[in-house]
């Protein structure tokens, strides 16, 4: 390959490439967290991550398809060895058509509406996940490669596969549904029959789903646990051996459960929770989903009773895993290396052997903090301290002088000067000791430079710049998308510079031009917050509104008194007291506007607190600090419901205090239609 | 003739006047755009009108809530005046549930009285007027003998976004994707105006193993070629794949980019994802597309993110053309045969 070629081009990383392509750019760093390996394991496991997280990656693991393109390739399984095996099956609610349940009326309307299309609902999830395990059987069974049956001990030979149709056929399960078939071929046809049948009803090819149907509703979960079973007995799969089924999109239930009517929008995803509930030994459950998606209420159908964390799930979640928390790294510099390296490795690079990091040997450090001011300033350090007239006489000019060799420390003396001369006066305040530079001032220094950075900047009329290793990895934000699209602008900045075509890997440490790609995905980043569904303008115009208000206040604190105010605090009692406004900041966390976190307040009363940054890489757009430092702006509701009312939010009404976390899209109206029709006489 | 059929568009009135004279159904929307009326008018002063559909579509809650519906509220006056009754509009929510549009069309096409149908896709929503029009195609010869889809340009659209907030990305009703989707697949992409979630869902890799072509409506105006390209630039914001996968295609003409959707598929033997971004008459040539292979095995698909907020001021006006409005007419059943039929 050309290395004249952005290496980045595509940003895709695990999903919808193919299974031999996976096993070359798979990044195994992401085993490494013990976390993530409980999705190889058995009990059932919520899988949560925004886009970009890694998460299909690590489903992806699940396919037969990628185990059998690993023997292909010869290449070393990465599961360890108490994980390794297992069968896996599975649907995405949103490819397979189950998404337009509850769109077309079935049969007669009545007042249990609720549960009967939950039912189809499971009827159909059962049929189509049985019909993939089966598949899954017959791809590994099938597979040429060496050591793939005898890895897994699956034995699908036509003889076991016959009887195992028999047996399977007649189980009490299916109510009868498949009483007519007598051989694994005829039960093939029968689940595909049934899917096809609910699928040309939902595509409006027919107009009645058949009495048989109707009558031979499956119970949530069971034919796959009888199925499971049968497998087992029957000597296909060994009995030891996991059986993991994977429900994908998940979160795309809470758009069949924002219809007008309450009761039915609980129900599909109460249809889910009942698979987790049941704790079946015979097979786990694995849940792919956005965060937002289970903080509902986990009411299991036809029960009065909910699925509980660890009881009956494990959540793995990628965000927590890999970004950066407080007391440490996270496992994303490493992650974000390995696939660095692999995206060069196959663009046809000669890696450089020496090299402790490929990121840093590219893109070089960051570059120190008196480097980046100078840079603002350039010629001339006019207007860097705002004096006022009452100061002692010479603190001005002092501080103008220090402009010349420091203008990071000079507007820290300046902030530091304010402090003084507010706390206690001026005696205090010798500006020309420099206390600030001291060490027992070190952290108090820390803690202001990127804040002085940024009042450089603004007072020169300048922009302030990214740039260096550790500036791309925390405006990635943990996110491996967000590093790959911050590369492949970086990359593509390099190569419109006019660089020579080579395969030695280039070192792309000019500021300028790394500065220029860094903040041409910012802005990616920020247009394309409009494309999110579930209010992605709304998300926008907010970030847009918070954000301004941000940086004035950082420009306008000239003191620095708030170094942390590029986020913002709220009690959870004035949250609770607002759900509305409670449900938009988790969608903006939950689509990658903001980051949340929970923290301690500086002081008890305001009890437990939540805090909220932007998303890294949303930083260079507006300008402000990406870095996390001291308090965050200590806010109330009242602001934030004027930050919402500034940016013409209209918020969703919430259908009821005891689920918290749904939305109505419509107010009631009565001119309105039901979600199935039974009322007649409202179509005029 | 190249093709089999030759298929009748142009300006409404030169085609309509070919036609006898009559009553025709018609199934239109009115909302916040001043060209919701045109097609009606025109009717009306014909005295071609016979039984009527109109969709009144209310959208989510928003900031514009309160002038949409005011604004609707006088549209929906004008049209009154036309002799439309009460009981012939459907009022309708955008986020509501499929099943009732196909119930009100599915009725509708029942009970003929006419045996010619306009459908006016001017205002009317996608996930009306591809349901509507892949029902009409499948209706008896006998039943139904006419169809005509009409089209009205405004005089100019708003500069701001014309919609927002869009839902995830989903198949409109009645253009499902096959139960197994197939790795050999294209995904055809009109370019628009407004990108809507699409960029989020092309930059994750969905359509990573697709081969994607960009339906480029152009020669165009200036300003609407800009917008086009800042809708590919959202996609790619470098140059990449989609740089040499454009298709430049006459927006105004529905015969040719149904053929062109015929070519990029391998005569229909690929499937096919459609994704209707662009101006509305290159959105009814997908829609007649996916009608017309809508039986075959590996059937077209077509996925939109539904705007969940349409802009009150989303056009302006109605475009004249030597003084008249300028409306189009595509002929896409005469006489009980279907015109846009696989090759």
């Amino acid at each position: 390959m050309s290395a004249k070629r952005n290496p980045f081009v595509d940003l895709y990383v695990t999903e919808s490439i193919s299974a031999d392509t996976f096993v070359k750019v798979f990044s195994t760093a992401l085993l490494d967290e013990a976390d993530t390996l409980a999705l190889y394991q058995p009990g059932n496991v919520l899988l949560l991550g925004l886009q970009g997280s890694g998460k299909t990656a690590l489903l992806n693991l699940l396919k037969p398809e990628v185990l059998i393109a690993y023997r292909r390739a010869g290449a070393k399984w990465p599961l360890p060895d108490s994980c390794a095996r297992f069968v896996s099956a599975g649907i995405n609610l949103s490819k397979s058509g189950a998404m337009d349940f509850g769109q077309r009326p079935i049969g007669t309307q009545g007042p249990s509406d609720d549960r009967r299309y939950a039912a189809y609902f499971a009827d159909f999830l059962n049929y189509w996940i049985v019909d993939d395990l089966l598949r899954s059987i017959e791809t590994l069974n099938s597979a040429p490669e060496p050591n793939v049956r005898d890895f897994l001990g699956v034995d699908a030979s036509a003889q076991k596969m016959e009887a195992f149709a028999k047996i399977l056929a007649q189980k009490k399960c299916w109510l009868g549904a498949l009483s007519n078939v007598d051989s694994l071929s005829s039960l093939r046809q029968a689940l595909e029959d049934r899917i096809v049948e609910y699928r040309n009803f939902l595509n409006y090819n027919t107009d009645d789903i058949p009495d048989l149907i109707k009558r031979t509703k499956t119970s949530a979960g069971d034919p796959i646990s009888t199925s499971v079973d049968v497998l087992r007995t029957s000597g296909i799969i060994s009995q030891d051996l996991p059986v993991l089924i994977r429900i994908d999109q998940f979160e795309d239930l809470m758009g069949l459960e924002e219809g007008p009517d309450q009761a039915l929008r609980v129900d599909y995803r109460s249809v889910i929770y009942k698979m987790l509930g049941t704790r079946d030994s015979r097979l786990s459950y694995r849940v792919g989903a956005r965060p937002y998606a289970v903080r509902q209420d986990f009411r299991m159908l036809g029960t009065a009773s909910a699925i509980e964390e660890l009881r009956n799930y494990t959540i793995v979640d990628m965000d927590s895993i890999l970004r950066r928390k407080e007391h440490s790294r996270g496992i994303f510099p490493k992650f974000a290396e390995d696939v660095f390296c692999k995206r060069l490795e196959t663009s046809g690079y000669d890696i450089p052997k020496t090299t402790k990091s490929l990121i840093t040997y590219v893109f070089g450090n960051r570059p120190p903090a008196e480097e980046r001011a100078r840079s603002y300033i350039k010629d001339s350090a006019d207007k860097i301290i705002s004096a006022e007239a009452d100061w002692p006489a010479g603190y001005s000019e002092f501080l103008s002088n220090l402009t010349k060799s420091n203008p990071v420390s000079a507007k820290l003396g300046e902030a530091w000067l304010r402090q003084k001369l507010k706390g206690g006066g001026n005696a205090l305040a010798d500006v020309t000791r420099t206390e600030w530079e001291m060490e027992s001032r070190k952290w108090w220094k820390k803690e202001r430079i990127e804040h002085a950075l940024l009042q450089i900047a603004a007072a020169r009329g300048q922009r302030m710049v990214w740039s260096g290793d550790k500036d791309i990895l925390s405006l990635s934000g943990g996110n491996i998308l967000v590093f790959l699209s911050i590369c492949q602008l970086i990359w593509a900045e390099f190569l419109r510079s006019g660089v020579d075509s080579t395969v030695t890997v280039p070192e792309i440490h000019s500021p300028i031009i790394q500065d220029l790609g860094i903040q041409q995905a910012s802005e990616y980043w920020f247009r394309k917050l409009r494309a999110d569904p579930n209010g992605g303008d709304d998300r926008q115009r907010f970030v847009s509104v918070l954000a301004g208000d941000l940086r004035a206040g950082m420009r306008e604190d000239k003191r620095m008194s708030y170094p942390g105010a590029n986020g913002f605090s709220l009690p959870d009692r004035e949250l609770d007291v607002e759900p509305q406004a409670a449900v938009f900041l988790d969608l903006c966390v939950a689509y990658g506007v903001l980051t949340m976190s929970r923290h301690t307040p500086k002081t008890k009363s305001r009890g437990e607190s939540k805090k909220w940054y932007l998303f890294p890489i949303l930083s260079p757009y507006f300008q402000l600090p990406a870095s996390h430092t001291k308090e965050p702006l200590y806010t109330r509701i009242a602001q934030v419901r004027g930050w919402l009312e500034k940016a013409n939010i209209t918020l969703r009404k919430l259908k009821s205090s005891s689920h918290p976390q749904l939305l109505e899209t419509e107010p009631a109206d009565k001119r309105q239609m039901s979600l199935f029709p039974s009322d007649r006489s409202e179509k005029k | 003739m190249i093709r089999g059929a030759f298929r009748p568009w142009g300006d409404f009135e030169w085609l309509f006047n070919d036609f006898p004279i009559g009553k025709w159904a018609f199934v239109g929307a009115v909302s916040t755009e001043d060209r919701c009326t045109t097609v009606l008018e025109s009717l009306k002063r014909r005295d071609a009108v016979g039984r009527k559909l109109i969709y009144r579509v209310q959208d989510a809650q928003s900031r514009y809530f309160a002038e949409v519906e005011r604004k609707t509220d006088e549209n929906e006056a004008r049209i009154r005046a036309f002799g439309v009754a009460h009981n012939e509009i459907a009022r309708r929510r955008l986020l509501g549930p499929h099943g009732i549009l196909g119930e009100d069309i599915s009725e509708f096409l029942k009970s003929q009285t006419e045996r010619s149908l306009i459908i006016d896709i001017s205002c009317l929503p996608k996930k009306i007027f591809f349901l509507l029009i892949r029902k009409a195609l499948e209706q008896p010869p006998n039943t139904l003998k006419d169809v005509l889809v009409t089209y009205t340009e405004p005089e100019s659209y708003c500069d701001d976004a014309l919609a927002e907030n869009p839902e995830a990305w989903n198949p409109l009703p009645g253009f499902l994707p096959p139960m197994r989707e197939p790795a050999n697949k294209v995904l055809v992409i009109g370019l628009g105006y407004e990108p809507l979630g699409l960029p989020e869902l092309y930059s994750s890799g969905l359509f990573s193993n697709a081969r994607i072509r960009l339906m480029f409506p152009f020669p165009a105006q200036p300003a609407s070629v800009a917008r086009n390209w800042d809708f590919a630039r959202l996609l790619e914001p470098v140059p990449g794949n989609a740089a040499t996968s454009i298709e430049r295609i006459d927006s105004l003409n529905v015969s040719d980019t149904f053929d062109k959707l015929i070519s990029v598929t391998d005569g229909g033997t690929q499937y096919s994802i459609l994704a209707p971004f662009g101006p509305k008459p290159l959105s009814l040539a997908m829609c007649l597309f996916a009608s017309a292979y809508s039986s075959r095995a590996n059937r077209p698909s077509v996925f939109y993110t539904q705007p969940t907020v349409y802009s009150p001021s989303y056009s302006k006006g109605v475009r004249l053309k030597d003084g008249t409005p300028s409306i189009h007419a595509y002929c896409i059943r005469l006489n009980g045969v279907n015109l846009y039929e696989p090759v």
